[in-house]
């Protein structure tokens, strides 16, 4: 297969059809079932856009997101780590993924996870009052959430506007349905990336269709 | 931790594991075995119903007899030939029906031990659902009864939710799930609570307030069992008693 650089330990991969990888952090271990390939001695794992929406929007045709090796990534929404995996892989040992979930069922895979990535800081608590777990998060390099709750772009700008270093960008899945059931899912998603316009700049709003229904991610840029 | 080595996650990895374990509480354990109850449920009359249209293409006479998965079950449990089925029911051993062969019949044997099994998982599970309240809950078990206390702190999450709920939502509480189905247009002043006996032995006329009496003495319950863990039930039953006696005499 060859590799064609997307981010930092994320690449295309092509044999005949082309696909997203990334550099495998734990050789030999699979996070939820993905393909992993030998290339030139190193082992890649293939990260699915079906499920991760970071994923989807590269194949979507958006830009690399800003993180990279060494990194602090804080995490809202990590749910059991299929892409914080992916997020690990890209700060690699150097940097770190501080992964905010709010349910134990879900944490408890999380948990496990962190044990194998030591990268990975797992934090059982809700992403609106992340102060109330009682354990430090440090300013962030890149903030990245995905959580289906109707304040999901308020609960956004509050830890964006506390966790993130200025200058730095974040990106947001937004869920037309967990917002508005009822309205136009284009509609939503435009007021949500107008009321995200009043604090910040956004830099690029990328529909997930096919690949995640009534999804869209939506980058800022903190000034 | 900071002069710690960049990656040593370890102090986080043991906050949430601490987290996760202080969350998954007896309470939660009370709600897997209410879901698990209501699984098993299901699946009992999935199976019933396929068991007994099977049942019918065979011997349509006596299924026409025992439609009630009680009757159905006890009926055919020494034996669903034929013979043996119509000498129990009084019917004529002949029969409309599709002759099945030994090895068919004995499958349906078999189904009906799996459904046997199924009621008797939902009895060992209620069973428990019932220690744990009476150990545990014991307001909420004298006033509610165990299979209503369940599902209440089920439905509103926890003991403390329930606790903390007004009683007039306590009231209601379940009016919108399944278990009402068809039901619901009929009574939308109960939820879970409508199986209470005071409720049940009420006449129609006073259900209502019935209905409300109940649901505030739970309430109190919950609050007992939350707060203080007294067996306070005596008291409480007295009160709802007197109440609904007032009720009744139309005082
Ligand atoms: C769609 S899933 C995330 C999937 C994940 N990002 C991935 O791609 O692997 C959303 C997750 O957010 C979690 N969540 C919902 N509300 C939350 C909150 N207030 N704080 C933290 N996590 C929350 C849910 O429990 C769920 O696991």
């Amino acid at each position: 297969m060859e590799l064609k650089r997307v981010m930092d330990n994320v690449y295309w991969g092509f044999n005949g059809r082309k696909r997203l990888v990334s550099l495998n952090m734990t050789p030999s271990k699979q996070v939820y079932g993905e393909e992993l390939f030998d290339i030139g001695g190193k082992e890649y794992r293939e990260w699915n856009p079906f499920r991760s929406k970071i994923s989807a929007a590269l194949y979507k045709g958006a830009k690399p997101l800003s993180f990279k090796e060494g990194d602090t990534v804080l995490y809202l929404g990590a749910s059991s780590g299929t892409t914080v995996s992916h997020v690990s892989d890209v700060v690699s040992a150097k940097g770190r993924v501080y992964a905010v979930e709010i349910s134990e069922e879900m944490g408890v895979s999380l948990v496990l996870l962190s044990e194998s990535r030591k990268n990975i800081f797992p934090i059982i608590g809700d992403a609106r009052r992340i102060e109330d777990v009682g354990i430090a998060v440090p300013a962030c390099d890149f903030l990245y959430q995905d959580i289906a709750q109707r304040d999901q772009t308020d609960i956004f700008i509050k830890n964006v506007k506390k966790f993130l270093k200025p200058g730095g960008e974040a990106a947001i899945a937004l869920k037309a349905m967990s917002i508005d059931v009822y309205s136009d899912p284009r509609k939503v998603i435009m007021e949500e990336t107008k009321k995200l316009s009043r604090s910040f700049r956004v830099v690029a709003s990328i529909d997930l269709y096919p690949y995640q229904k009534g999804h869209s991610l939506v980058i800022i840029k903190k000034g | 931790m900071d002069d710690k080595p960049r990656s040593d996650n370890s102090k986080y990895v043991e906050e949430a594991k601490k987290r996760i374990k202080d969350r998954l509480s007896l309470d939660d354990f009370i709600r897997k075995l209410v879901a698990m109850d209501a699984e098993t449920k299901k699946a009992e009359n999935t199976l019933f119903k396929a068991l007994f249209d099977t049942y019918f293409l065979y011997f349509p006479e006596a299924a026409n007899l025992i439609r009630d998965k009680e009757k159905f079950v006890s009926t055919l449990s020494d034996g669903i030939k034929r013979e043996e089925v119509s000498s129990r029911l009084g019917i004529p051993a002949n029969s409309m029906g599709y002759d099945l062969s030994e090895t068919d019949l004995s499958s349906i044997s078999d189904a009906l031990s799996q459904l046997v099994g199924l009621s008797g998982l939902r009895t060992m599970i209620n069973l428990k659902l019932s220690s744990i309240l009476e150990e545990k809950y014991i307001n909420l078990f004298k006033v509610a009864g165990p299979e209503i206390a369940s599902k209440l702190i089920s439905l509103s999450g926890s003991l403390k939710s329930l606790s903390e709920m007004p009683s007039g939502k306590l009231q209601v509480l379940g009016a919108e799930k399944s278990i009402f189905n068809g039901r619901k247009a009929k009574t939308p002043k109960y939820g879970v609570i409508f199986f209470h006996p005071e409720i049940q032995n009420s006449a129609d006329r006073i259900k209502g307030r019935v209905a409300r009496v109940v649901a505030s003495k739970i309430s109190l319950a919950a609050k007992v069992d939350f707060f203080s863990k007294e067996d306070k039930s005596g008291q409480i039953l007295k009160k709802m008693r007197k109440e609904i006696d007032k009720i009744k005499n139309g005082t």
